[in-house]
């Protein structure tokens, strides 16, 4: 399987470059549509199938709604899209049979429910949105429907962004896809850095956070750590998922850079938000802008809510009936956010938990506003800001935890263990043979491994302040010649051979690629 | 055109570093013959497998018949290898004759690790190349050939699979640690005074049930493929080609009779030490001459079977004994092999 972190990303990437900038005009996104179409099958397979019906599908209907707004038609697109995306994607998950179901639905489901062993095709759901976005938009006259079919199949299949997003626009992408690029110089080595971080974020960093966190994430089966381990296994957790998606982002992103096409960002510095609602503004933030866009602003401009709205009025009042609207929306937006990460009870808990902390925020926010005009200095210092980023990074942390426990009950009595036996604490857990912390290697790392990840998380850290301010890119550029090409050869060094690949430790896969 | 300049210029820096980092993280394991002085008329070259590198020492063979040749084997290399590894060799060297070593012939493709060490060992050019895209795996279970292509990429980039030592250099032993594996070569002999003694009494040509091992018993395609590019090679260079086998206890006795068959077959001699006679007249002791369970054999053993392989060579081939005439001048033939000798004598009387 072709993988974005192996060897062959990056000969299949080098190939497509050479021949995208030796052609010129139309001919450079047919080989994009070519290649595209030739890294799904060698990545998927035969699953490609259902990549090209779905932009048959979508062509066709996008095509109908030029001429023809109909409701029902647009269901039967939607219906028979995501059908095939539930069919494909749940298929094991129903095969489970409803006493799975009942199990989870009062919390004492095994780990029969996760649809991470299922073999569902690439980039599915990332795909199948992109679509739904394209035909939405032309539903809503937002733009016209594209003529020609392998435009729209170019967009859908656009092979940087199949693994795992972000997820497109068709009337920005299509700008760039359709362009004709000449080669610039900047355009490579820009690219080029910003892979360079993404495979330092990922091999370096997120595959042995993945080694610590997989193995105390399935601890709780024994009962094996308690205490300070359980305290790591949480603050790990958030750590790995941001370090391994946002590693696969710089890594798309930087591939498309090398095109010549700038894709949308998907992440701006989420652990320094100061809200929730902020974070997922910061996180992920190209699903979060289609959930806002596709399913929030469909729910508040229907004809059920205008109703709601409308009734509410006259029992809560106007700002009420708006706050309860939100409310709802939220709510709708949230499931639509658990249930695309998988049917799992715990994906649409983890939504519902999202929902709460965003629905408690809206409701008080007059109160909040109210506070924050009669203590302006103290929401103005330092102090508040970091006490806010703490408090949100909290509370991320404990969703991204339960994205690792097979369920929710599993999640809440492994987090019990944190107060059942805290004495066993991070130094000696008895059972385990862990006695003193260099022992940690039964956590499958050494010290060694905990030195790189505490340094690259200090780097990520120092990094991600500096590129606030200026783009890291930037001054990279800026930089005299000696220095720039050090400091890129000690960075390179440092992922080609601390990271973990190749022998026994092949990264096939990132994370966020099985939803 | 500036900016592509120093684009290229940073690659070369980058490649410079990489193949310094590649040769720093490979584990040293390369006991190959230095053939840089002694070999200019060349007799003879040895090639197989570890039952090979452990069994016939060419210091032996030169103290008892005054040949030249060295040992061009590496680890249960299959014949695929060893057919690349000759080809590479005889464009330096053409000896008179090739001793091939026939254990390659109970598996197809070997194991990944082990062909890996005989990957290392061979320069990167057309035809490692074209080795590594044809070289595949043996399944341990059935024996059923798969392909893995990390594991080419491992060959093709040692640094891919050994990147992963790099923790070795805060202990200071990334090099020594491997370098001191094969610690007495002799021409591309790996002396041991290990000593072994089995515990069960494992007859000589076993079969494949009393080995309780799954070996090939056949000669199987692939096999018959490299080896019959093997031999094409060697008469495209006017070289004669012999089959033997060092005495061992995991050499069948399916495969020997079917090598037995199949050198009849194809007119080339088969010199098999795993029968009774020539057990009985090398005087083979397995209280004494065994080095480990492999069947590989200690210096003791080796030198039995290095001179009746030698006494086979005076009987059979047509070569010159150089200890007679040569002189004595430090740049010779007869006085560096005389040293090689003698310093393989002083390995086996020290304490």
């Amino acid at each position: 399987m072709i993988s974005l972190v192996s060897i062959y990303f990056l000969i299949f990437l080098g190939i497509v470059t050479l021949v995208y900038y030796l052609l010129r005009g139309n001919a450079q996104w047919v080989w994009l549509l070519v290649s595209s179409l030739g890294f799904y099958a060698l990545a998927s397979g035969g699953f490609l199938v259902f990549v090209l019906v779905e932009a048959l599908l979508i062509f066709a209907f996008t095509k109908v709604f030029e001429t023809k707004k109909s409701k029902g038609l647009f269901i039967l697109e939607l219906v028979l899209i995501f059908g095939i995306v539930v069919v494909l994607k749940y298929a094991g998950w129903f095969g489970q049979g409803f006493a799975s179901l009942l199990g989870q639905l009062n919390f004492a489901g095994k780990t029969a429910g996760s649809s991470l062993n299922y073999i569902v095709p690439l980039g599915i759901s990332y795909y199948s949105i992109s679509g739904i976005s394209y035909s939405i938009d032309v539903f809503r006259d937002k733009y016209p429907a594209e003529n020609n079919f392998a435009k729209v199949l170019t967009f859908i299949s656009f092979f940087p962004v199949l693994t795992q997003g972000p997820i497109n626009r068709y009337d920005e992408l299509s700008k760039q896809l359709f362009t004709y690029h000449k080669f610039q110089y900047e355009n490579l080595t820009y690219g080029i850095l910003r892979m360079i971080w993404g495979f330092f974020k990922k091999l370096v960093v997120a595959e042995r956070l993945s080694a610590v966190v997989g193995t105390l994430t399935t601890g709780w089966q024994e009962n094996l750590y308690s205490g300070g381990w359980i305290v790591l296994a949480v603050a790990l957790c958030s750590l790995n998922l941001y370090m391994d998606f946002s590693g696969c982002m710089d890594i798309v992103l930087g591939a498309a850079e090398i095109l010549g096409i700038r894709l949308p960002e998907n992440f701006d510095h989420p652990y320094l938000s100061k809200s929730i609602p902020e974070f997922w503004r910061r996180w992920h933030i190209t699903l979060g802008a289609w959930l806002r866009d596709y399913v929030m602003y469909s729910f508040i401009t229907s004809k059920p809510a205008k109703l709601l709205n409308k009734k509410a009025k006259d029992k809560i009042g106007r700002k009420g009936a708006s706050v309860l609207v939100t409310c709802i929306g939220v709510l709708l937006v949230w499931i639509v956010y658990g249930v695309w990460h998988g049917l799992e009870m715990k994906y649409i808990i983890s939504g519902l938990y999202y929902a709460l902390i965003i629905i408690v925020a809206t409701v008080l926010d007059g109160p909040i506003k109210k506070f924050d005009s009669r203590f302006p200095k103290l929401v103005a210092s330092k102090a508040y800001g970091v006490f806010c980023a703490a408090r949100t990074y909290f509370l991320a942390m404990i969703g991204a935890f339960f994205f690792f426990m097979p369920t929710i009950k599993e999640g809440m009595a492994y987090l019990g263990n944190i107060f059942k036996k805290p004495v066993q604490g991070l130094i000696s857990i008895p059972e385990t043979g862990i006695e003193k912390v260099t022992d940690i290697k039964l956590l499958g790392v050494d010290l060694l491994d905990f030195v790189v990840i505490l340094l690259g998380v200090i780097l990520w850290i120092v990094l991600a302040t500096l590129h606030k301010k200026k783009d890291i890119r930037d001054r990279l550029s800026d930089m005299n010649i000696v220095l720039r090409w050090l400091i890129l050869l000690v960075m390179l060094l440092v992922v080609i051979i601390v990271g973990n690949y190749g022998g026994n430790l092949e990264a096939g896969s990132f994370i966020y690629q099985g939803f | 055109m500036k900016k592509l300049g120093k684009a290229l210029i940073f690659i070369l820096i980058l490649l410079l570093l990489l193949i310094g980092a590649n040769a720093l993280f490979m584990p040293q394991t390369d006991f190959s013959a230095d053939t840089s002085k002694g070999c200019e008329d060349l007799d003879y070259i040895v090639l197989g497998t570890s039952n090979v590198f452990y069994d016939v020492n060419p210091t032996v063979i030169w103290d008892e018949a005054g040949y030249v040749g060295y040992n061009l084997s590496s680890e249960q290399a299959p014949i695929i290898i060893n057919y690349y590894q000759l080809k590479t060799e005889l464009k330096k060297h053409t000896p008179k004759v090739v001793f091939f070593d026939t254990s390659g012939f109970q598996y197809n493709y070997g194991k990944a690790s082990f062909n890996q060490l005989s990957l290392d060992k061979m320069p990167l050019n057309f035809d490692k190349l074209k080795l590594i895209s044809e070289l595949k795996e043996d399944d341990e279970k059935d024996n059923s050939i798969t392909v893995d292509n990390y594991k080419k990429i491992n060959y093709l980039i040692p640094l891919y699979k050994f990147h992963s030592r790099w923790k070795e250099l805060f202990e200071r032993t990334v090099y020594s640690k491997y370098h001191d594996k094969y610690e007495h070569l002799f021409m591309g002999y790996v002396a041991t005074k290990d000593h072994y003694i089995y515990e069960k009494d494992y007859p000589w040509l076993p079969t494949n049930e009393e080995l309780g091992a799954g070996y090939v018993t056949e000669i199987t395609d692939v096999n018959r493929h490299y080896f019959g590019l093997m031999r094409e090679l060697c008469e495209s260079k006017g070289i004669r080609l012999v089959l033997f086998k060092t005495p061992s206890k995991g050499w069948t006795k399916d495969i020997h009779e079917a090598v037995t068959k199949f050198a009849k077959e194809e007119g080339l001699e088969f010199f098999e030490m795993n029968t009774p006679e020539p057990l009985a007249e090398m005087g083979i002791d397995e209280k004494t001459d065994l080095a480990d369970s492999s069947s590989h054999f200690n210096v003791y053993g080796s030198e039995k079977i290095s001179r009746y392989l030698a006494q086979y060579m005076k009987r059979t081939c047509d070569f010159k004994d150089k200890r007679k005439t040569e002189e004595e001048n430090p740049e010779s033939t007869a006085a560096i092999w005389n040293g090689l000798y003698e310093s393989y004598r002083s390995y086996v009387e020290a304490e």
